[in-house]
């Protein structure tokens, strides 16, 4: 169908309406949830004003009225605000995001039929007129009084005080600023600073021809390489710095501020909050980390599932959480930042944390895994699975709890990774890490089955490599089930020839251990568990192109993608974690009922529970001593003046809290008086003046253990012997060389007297 | 059979050869075609996908055409040409034996009904024109490239593959671990 | 051929303007800015004899900039758009030598600009 030039330009011009409205209404709801704790911020209420101002104007040159009904009304409440007239409370926040929800439903309608003649904002417009002073009311209808201009007028020579700053973002510059915390709007003029409004397509498409100049690249050094040549040499090394430049100057260029996409959650966790009668708020840090925008865009709705799971099963109610010695008010913190080649992006309350028997009783009664294999995983991988919820009903705000296995999915398909940490009456952390860039991969190429195949780097924990008698010796079988035992931990392997290179009728390939030369090992992080992948051999390390696969393959779940490499043959990208998911595969709601493959994975859970770290420290008597690691909340050293003695016990101001200070010596040579502190020249004080202590956290409580010194962390299996000779020490154990006592921190501390309040110095 | 074909009074048809039989496609749809230069296979993918392989850079599917159109097939045989064809906005390359003419063929001697007696899977030809020396079969290439790898028939083959695993390793020599406490701390 | 450079932060009114300007005068070159700054920096390399700016704009309004455009164009003619027209804002451009119209352009005010960068 043609369209006549009007119409055309028509329908460009409801386009632009939507998008630029939509735009300046996300804005809106960003500065109305900061008004409503500064209700005093100029800036803001100017913005705000604008947006209602300037989405009036467009109403109206297109012929929307109800739109420019309701935008007016909206204008004209905030033109009172501005004057000063009127104050900010929550109930004019309230309306406000009300009308920013019926202009976000006016644009739906208008974007579907072309108009918005069926709505009507009239009792919302009533309810805006209404917050309006009465005596401003009248003046409404005349002429406005004519605002002081507190600006000098023309002649004056001399520049404007007032000075202003830009600040653009990346290629697609928005005509609003995206300022997350900052009042002070006021810094240098950058005349000159030029950016560009580049279209979004160009740059995809740029970047697909830079991917096509990689590939190219690889193949001219590839080429080169065999030829001897100098001047070739020469000239291909100038093409690949160049190359390389290109590469990472585009990558550069489709890099976004994360935060761009955070601005939607200060109304989100404000909603949320409404809706559950919780008092959230939300923190974010680190928007300005940079990542590829369809990254960003990738991770939005997983960020956003995190929120709400932390609003619906992490926060506690008010009640509840006073009941702690909580602030009333919980809070989530979103934070962004590099991290070796990766951004990793923290989605953390201080909530309830992750309760271990809530969440075992629920994965028993969803029938998701049986009592005896309970002890084989940890919650923190329950709380991924499918069909898992302890929401006793299904929560209208985040659902049922499908979300969290979808999330990690989604990530990994990324190539990203998703870890939680939890600590139950304080609060959970989760950890998305997703590399920065999609498109070009850094890879191992390998060979397996005369095959090449290209593994990204970005779960690669080492690769290694036995050769001769270790390779014969290096693999062991459990249960049918080849592994590696690396730094004594045992590395669960899988054989890329078996999975990749059988057709049916082919018999396995599973080598047979006494003829192995040699054996190279892939280690990957898969899932949080650490998979060995054995290849044939590893031939190269470098960037490659990922190119999709078309439909006919793309289903097949060992396969991420495929590549050309650099001799023009096409390679296909292996996705470790279908790999692993196929072989490994501690799926509980198919397979927990086959019985052998759990048996395996409870084999090797159990083995890897065998190594632990251990804090190595000097004792009491320069004896060495260990605990497990995982039992320490912190190491640190605290200055021995800070130390203050109340009545029976000595204190330190740790954090936020105090906390009460047990001294091994006096321990070990009275236990019925603990808590004495030893003179001061006893004490292994430090040159600064400070004494290491371990602190530990038991029941929501810290306590500080002094002891003599810092030695080591360790891993290693803990094979304990010798028996338990007093109270204190659960036994001895040789580690690296040297006869360790292996304290009973729990046993002791269970043991001691904590009456007294830990008081917290805040909230 | 099928109402698709071309209205127009005169085709052309681009042509070749697959186990002496002469086959078209509507020269509109294909691409271009080489020799095969690599291929490399997609481990689990269905028996009638030959593999993947690079055409200047794009990643191309290319699709066993004889396994796909005879029931009965002789495993040995590989076709050496690429006929790049485009099918629902995705390049696909089938793999021929060799290229044939471009040949102009006119309406009225298109004929819907084909013989099978040679075993081929009717649903995948449109309908055959009758040259003066041959019989042209003019290919359904929509349907010929709809061979997709399902994650169900992935699942099978892997299943299959692990019961031989176990059957395997179950003659597999055991060795004994250390022994080991574990002490719950 | 008439020149002008176009003021608004917003995309949808600078498309307005342009299109009712359109309908006067087929042969215009446009130079667009969303806000002040930008618009100062395009007309260091596009010095433009007439423009047309938005009144209510974040960090410089319309008077403001006018006023700095004058700076370094006294010959450039300047028509002040806003959608809350008051008569003081009127007088306000008068005394800089410009003009304040009402927005939405229609065809009468749209000769008025054309009027008044003729004149």
């Amino acid at each position: 169908m043609a369209y006549t030039d009007d119409e055309k330009w028509m329908k460009e011009a409801v386009e632009v309406l939507i998008s630029e409205t939509a735009e300046a209404l996300v804005q809106v709801d960003f500065e109305l949830i900061e008004l409503e704790r500064n209700p005093k911020d100029q800036s803001g209420i100017n913005t705000i004003f604008r947006a209602f101002h300037t989405t009036k104007g467009n109403a109206d040159s297109l012929g929307f009225n109800q739109l420019k009904l309701l935008t007016h009304a909206a204008e004209n409440l905030l033109d009172e605000v501005r004057a000063g007239k009127l104050v900010i409370d929550s109930s004019i926040i309230d309306t406000l995001l009300n009308v920013v929800d019926a202009v976000r439903s006016s644009l739906a309608m208008i974007e579907e039929k072309g108009h918005d003649t069926d709505q009507d904002w009239s009792s919302i417009i009533t309810t805006l007129n209404h917050l309006i002073p009465e005596k401003s009311a009248a003046n409404i209808r005349e002429e406005k009084k004519p605002q002081p201009r507190k600006k000098a007028v023309p002649a004056a020579k001399s520049p404007k005080k007032k000075t202003i700053k830009q600040k653009k973002e990346g290629k697609k510059a928005a005509s609003l600023d995206v300022v997350a915390k900052d009042e002070n709007k006021k810094s240098e003029v950058q005349l000159g600073e030029k950016t560009l409004r580049v279209n979004a397509s160009i740059l995809d498409n740029l970047m697909d021809q830079v991917g096509e100049l990689v590939l190219a690249r690889n193949e001219i050094l590839q080429l080169v390489s065999q030829l001897n040549h100098d001047g070739f040499t020469q000239a291909s090394h100038h093409l690949n710095s160049a190359t390389a430049e290109l590469q990472e100057g585009l990558m550069r260029a489709r890099l976004q501020a994360v935060g761009k996409s955070w601005v939607t959650f200060p109304r989100l966790v404000r909603d949320l909050s409404a809706a559950s009668g919780k008092k959230i708020r939300i923190f974010m840090e680190g928007e300005e980390t940079e990542l590829d925008r369809t990254l960003i865009e990738a991770i939005h709705d997983p960020l956003v599932h995190l929120i709400r799971n932390a609003s619906d099963h992490g926060i506690e109610l008010p009640g509840e959480r006073k009941k702690m010695g909580k602030p009333q008010e919980g809070k989530i913190f979103i934070r962004a930042y590099h991290d070796a080649g990766q951004v990793s992006i923290e989605v953390a309350d201080d909530g309830a944390g992750i309760n271990p028997d809530k969440v075992r009783k629920a994965a028993l009664d969803l029938d998701l895994i049986d009592e005896e294999q309970l002890s084989q995983v940890s919650e923190n991988e329950i709380i991924m699975w499918p069909g898992f919820s302890t929401a006793g009903r299904v929560s209208e705000i985040s659902g049922r709890g499908v979300g969290l296995d979808i999330v990690q999915t989604n990530i990994e398909r990324l190539g990203g990774s998703i870890d939680v940490h939890s600590e139950i009456g304080k609060g959970t952390t989760f950890r998305l890490k997703v590399p920065l860039t999609l498109a070009i991969l850094s890879a191992l190429i390998v060979i397996s089955g005369q095959n090449r195949y290209a593994i990204p780097r970005t779960t690669l924990l080492e690769l290694v490599r036995l050769e001769g008698e270790e390779a014969r010796s290096g693999i062991e079988y459990i249960q049918g089930t080849p592994v590696h035992r690396l730094r004594g931990k045992l590395l669960r392997l899988i054989f890329l020839s078996d999975i990749l290179n059988t057709q049916i009728g082919d018999q396995s390939h599973a080598p047979d251990v006494n003829e192995l030369e040699s054996v190279n090992i892939v280690v990957s992080q898969v899932s949080g568990r650490q998979i060995g992948f054995v290849v044939d051999e590893i031939i190269d390390n470098l960037d490659i192109v990922v190119k999709p696969l078309s439909r006919h393959i793309k289903a097949i779940p060992f396969l991420a993608g495929a590549t050309v490499l650099g001799d023009g043959k096409s390679a296909l990208i292996l996705d470790v974690n279908g790999l692993a998911q196929n072989a490994v595969g501690f799926q509980p709601s198919e397979e927990h009922k086959q019985s052998s493959i759990v048996s395996l994975s409870k084999q090797v859970q159990m083995e890897s529970l065998d190594k632990r770290n251990l804090f190595i420290f000097e004792g009491p008597n320069k004896v060495t001593m260990a605990v497990p690691l995982d039992l320490v909340s912190r190491i640190e050293k605290i200055p021995y003046s800070n130390i203050v003695r109340t009545g029976v016990r000595n204190m330190v101001q740790y954090r936020d809290v105090i906390m009460p200070l047990l001294f091994l010596s006096s321990f070990f040579s009275d236990p019925c008086n603990p808590w004495r502190c030893p003179p001061e020249n006893e004490l292994p004080i430090s040159e600064e003046g400070t004494l290491p202590v371990l602190v530990y956290a038991h029941k929501g409580c810290l306590i500080g253990v002094v002891i003599n010194d810092i030695l080591d962390v360790v891993e290693t299996d803990i094979t304990i012997q010798g028996a338990k000779d007093h109270d204190g020490v659960l036994g001895t154990a040789v580690v690296r060389n040297e006869i360790v006592e292996f304290l009973d921190l729990k046993g002791i501390v269970a043991g001691l007297d904590l009456s007294t309040d830990q008081t917290a110095l805040t909230g | 059979m099928k109402m698709e074909h071309s209205i127009s009074k005169t085709n052309s048809i681009c042509t070749f050869w697959l186990d002496n039989h002469l086959f078209g496609v509507d020269v509109m749809k294909v691409q271009e075609v080489i020799p095969v230069n690599e291929i490399t296979q997609v481990p689990f993918s269905k028996s009638e996908i030959a593999g993947i392989t690079n055409l200047r850079g794009q990643i191309v599917t290319a699709i066993d055409l004889r396994r796909r159109l005879w029931k009965k097939h002789n495993m040995k045989k590989t076709s050496p040409i690429n006929f790049f064809v485009r099918v629902k906005g995705e390049l696909v390359s089938f793999l021929v034996d060799s290229i044939g003419d471009v040949i102009e063929v006119q309406e009225e001697d298109f004929e819907r009904h084909v013989d099978t007696k040679n075993e081929i899977s009717e649903d995948l030809i449109h309908g055959v024109y009758k040259l003066p020396r041959s019989l042209l079969l003019i290919l359904d290439v929509d349907r010929a490239a709809d061979v997709i790898t399902t994650s169900d028939y992935v699942k099978r083959r892997s299943d299959y593959l692990k019961d031989n695993d176990r059957a395997q390793s179950a003659k597999m020599p055991r060795l004994h671990k250390k022994d080991m406490e574990v002490v719950q701390m | 051929m008439m020149d002008v450079l176009l003021v608004d932060d917003s995309r949808l009114s600078r498309m307005t303007v342009k299109k009712c300007l359109e309908q006067k005068i087929s042969d215009w070159t446009f130079i667009e800015a969303s806000n002040g700054m930008e618009a100062l920096s395009l007309f260091e390399e596009h010095p433009v004899d007439h423009a047309v700016l938005d009144y209510n704009m974040p960090e410089i309004d319309g008077i403001e900039l006018a006023v700095k455009l004058q700076e370094k164009n006294k010959n450039i003619k300047i028509a002040i758009v806003t959608a809350n027209m008051q008569e003081y804002l009127r007088e306000e451009a008068k005394k800089i030598n410009c003009i304040m119209v009402g927005k939405p352009l229609n065809d009468t005010t749209t000769g008025g600009i054309l009027e008044f960068f003729e004149g």
